[in-house]
């Protein structure tokens, strides 16, 4: 068993914080204040060659692993979870064509969806089909060669920046059997942009309503299996949740890095608060679930690289990361204490943007319920059913 | 033309134990040495224009490797790493002469490029001492630099103007971090980076003895370290703008400041 990054790894960590530095952490309390985020930055990434470096080479990527994306995400999320959610949107969606797509799929789309400048974005949320995602309304019927869709997403990450939308929507009357996936471009007729929502958590990620009206987008623009989406997005989840628990790692780790700092420069009582024993103990415990989260998420990706199933193991990293990011960021701004309150610390902006990793991308609920169901191996009343 | 870049890994942050008034890197990750950067970035620029071959020299444990790799992923060619127990706690002198060794042992050398100086000891000697055991001519922090047939045409920048000095090649030059913007390496150039060499070689190697190098081989003897206490004294001027400058000037003249 080895726990250590390669040589490249360590110089890869050590680049990407540079580059951090330079264009991340002094734009993160600009990103949240005027809830914009600066998409220059996925450009600069890319001719870093650091855009989703686990696409294999021949669709534009590096053939990179997935400890390497990790350390990647990790090190922007550290900074701004912000940065980090927008920042993968440019590569996800080419990733998902990579693992669900069809050969044609892949043909067709992904050299066009992951060109180191186009944003992608997925509509999966409606009003009443959250955590169950099986129970979406928005309808596409083929006439001719053409998808018809109807319906109203809601909740969509990235509304009106991206170049193309990925809906999950039915097209057939079947509960978890009558699920795809559907991409739909920019402009399309059909597609308008409704209400946006005020978010406390991740501002810059521009977050609404998006709106069909006989939307029609040709036959070609089906990924993955017709009528199997919901088993598709439930293996591309096993991969895509690790994402966000790696950036629940990076938010945390700064949320702890940010205390260190004031606990050995704020004094009360004659002497630095590190020096308490109270802090201490926050101080260390802080550590200890950012370093068990950080291998619980490795763990995962290395079974991936293995090609073994990690279900499982996925959920309980995406769980526990969400949740430790919670907790330490929470007492981050305890131990910064009048000064967590204020917005001149980055603390609150840690604290509030960490709020979204327990809820996105399946909530700590809907972990615990697969992680029971992988144990108990009893019906999971998710995957299950799709599978009837 | 064959250049060579003497690199130092350094802390990542340089904090210093009060108490005992020692530097600490337990714990503290090691980076390159930021000036190091420069003369790489320069290196590189350097080869762009007139060819040749990049090679980067430094001392220090195993871990310098990576260090070194960084280095290479911005387009250095091969690193030869000085890696052995007893060059440990070498002062600038020792360290001098082991990279001078390194140097003299690598073909038709004509341009040593260095950092001005470090960021954990700020000494700004290694450069000056490695010219001296090469016996070649050095040019200290330098802003610019022009390569012109067999001589190097140098804009100096010294503490309240520039200088421009000529020199024959071979010879050593410190640069200053305002130098250029060192590259920032892509994810490929990482990865071609580590098939690159890097040799290990130990004090035998070079044919160095055990009193040349290391502490047995360094005169310097640190009696004392201390972290400089920061002192800050406040003091109100009130009345007219006229009577606050008058005041501020005298105060600053008393002092020697101004």
């Amino acid at each position: 068993m080895d726990f250590s990054y390669t040589k490249e790894q360590e110089v890869l960590k050590n680049v990407v914080r540079e580059f951090c530095d330079k264009e991340v952490a002094p734009r993160a309390a600009e990103f949240d204040r005027t809830a914009e985020f600066d998409y220059s930055i996925i450009e600069k990434l890319s001719k870093q060659g650091l855009l989703g470096v686990i696409m294999p080479k021949e669709y534009g990527g590096m053939g990179g692993s997935h400890v390497d994306q990790a350390i990647i995400c990790e090190e922007i999320g550290r900074d701004s979870l912000t940065a980090m959610v927008a920042t993968n949107m440019a590569w996800y969606m080419a990733y998902e064509c990579l693992v669900v797509g069809t050969e044609e799929n892949k043909k067709r789309w992904i050299r066009y969806l992951f060109d180191g400048k186009k944003m992608g974005a997925h509509a999966g949320t409606e009003a009443d089909a959250g955590t169950d995602a099986a129970s979406v309304r928005t309808w596409a019927k083929l006439e001719g060669d053409e998808w018809v869709i109807n319906g109203t997403k809601w909740f969509v990450s990235n509304l009106g920046k991206a170049d193309f939308y990925f809906i999950t929507l039915r097209t057939a009357d079947s509960r978890y059997g009558g699920i795809s996936t559907i991409l739909v471009e920019k402009d399309t007729p059909g597609m308008t942009i409704g209400r946006r929502v005020d978010l406390i958590s991740n501002r810059a990620i521009s977050n609404g309503e998006l709106i069909f009206e006989n939307c029609r987008v040709p036959r070609e623009n089906l990924i993955g299996r017709l009528n199997k989406g919901f088993l598709d997005m439930m293996v591309l989840y096993d991969v895509i949740r690790l994402y966000l628990a790696i950036g629940a790692v990076g938010i945390a780790r700064g949320a702890l890095e940010e205390s260190l700092k004031f606990a050995q420069e704020r004094r009360q009582f004659g002497k630095p608060v590190g020096e308490f024993q109270m802090i201490r103990a926050m101080l260390a415990d802080m550590a200890t679930e950012i370093d068990a989260a950080r291998l619980m998420t490795y763990r995962a990706l290395d079974m991936e690289e293995k090609g073994l199933r990690h279900t499982k193991e996925t959920s309980m990293a995406k769980l526990y990361a969400s949740e430790i990011a919670d907790r330490v960021t929470y007492k981050a701004v305890q131990i910064h204490g009048g000064y967590g309150l204020t917005m001149e610390f980055p603390v609150q902006r840690y604290w509030r943007d960490a709020r979204l990793c327990s809820i996105g991308e399946g909530t700590s609920e809907i972990q615990r319920l697969i992680i029971a169901a992988e144990l108990l191996k009893s019906q999971n009343i998710v995957l299950d059913s799709a599978l009837d | 033309m064959n250049i060579v870049v003497c690199v130092k890994q350094v802390p990542q942050e340089i904090r210093i134990n009060k108490t005992k008034g020692t530097l600490i890197r337990d714990g503290i990750k090691g980076v390159i040495n930021p000036c190091d950067k420069n003369a790489i970035e320069l290196a590189v620029t350097l080869k762009e224009k007139h060819g040749g071959k990049i090679t980067l020299v430094s001392m220090g444990p195993k871990d310098v490797e990576n260090t070194l790799t960084h280095g290479l992923a911005m387009g250095a060619d091969q690193a030869v790493l000085i890696c052995d127990r007893v060059c440990a706690g070498a002062d600038t002198l020792a360290t001098a002469f082991a990279l001078a060794t390194v140097i003299k042992k690598l073909d038709d050398v004509q341009l040593v490029l260095c950092g001005k100086e470090t960021a954990d000891s700020g000494t700004q000697h290694v450069g000056p001492q490695v010219a001296h055991y090469l016996g070649i001519p050095q040019v200290t922090y330098v802003v610019n630099l022009l390569i012109e047939g067999s001589k190097i045409r140098a804009k100096r920048q010294l503490k309240d103007e520039y200088e421009t000095v000529e020199a024959g090649l071979p010879a050593l030059v410190t640069v200053v971090k305002g130098i250029n913007e060192p590259r920032m390496p892509t994810y490929l150039d990482i990865y071609e980076a580590s098939k690159k060499d890097t040799h290990k070689w130990c004090a035998e190697d070079l044919g160095l003895k055990e009193d040349e190098v290391g502490i047995q081989g360094s005169p310097t003897r640190i009696t004392k370290v201390f972290a400089p206490e920061a002192k800050r004294e406040c003091k109100m001027l009130r009345g007219s703008i006229e009577d606050i400058s008058s005041s501020l000037a005298n105060d600053l003249k008393s002092k020697g400041l101004v």
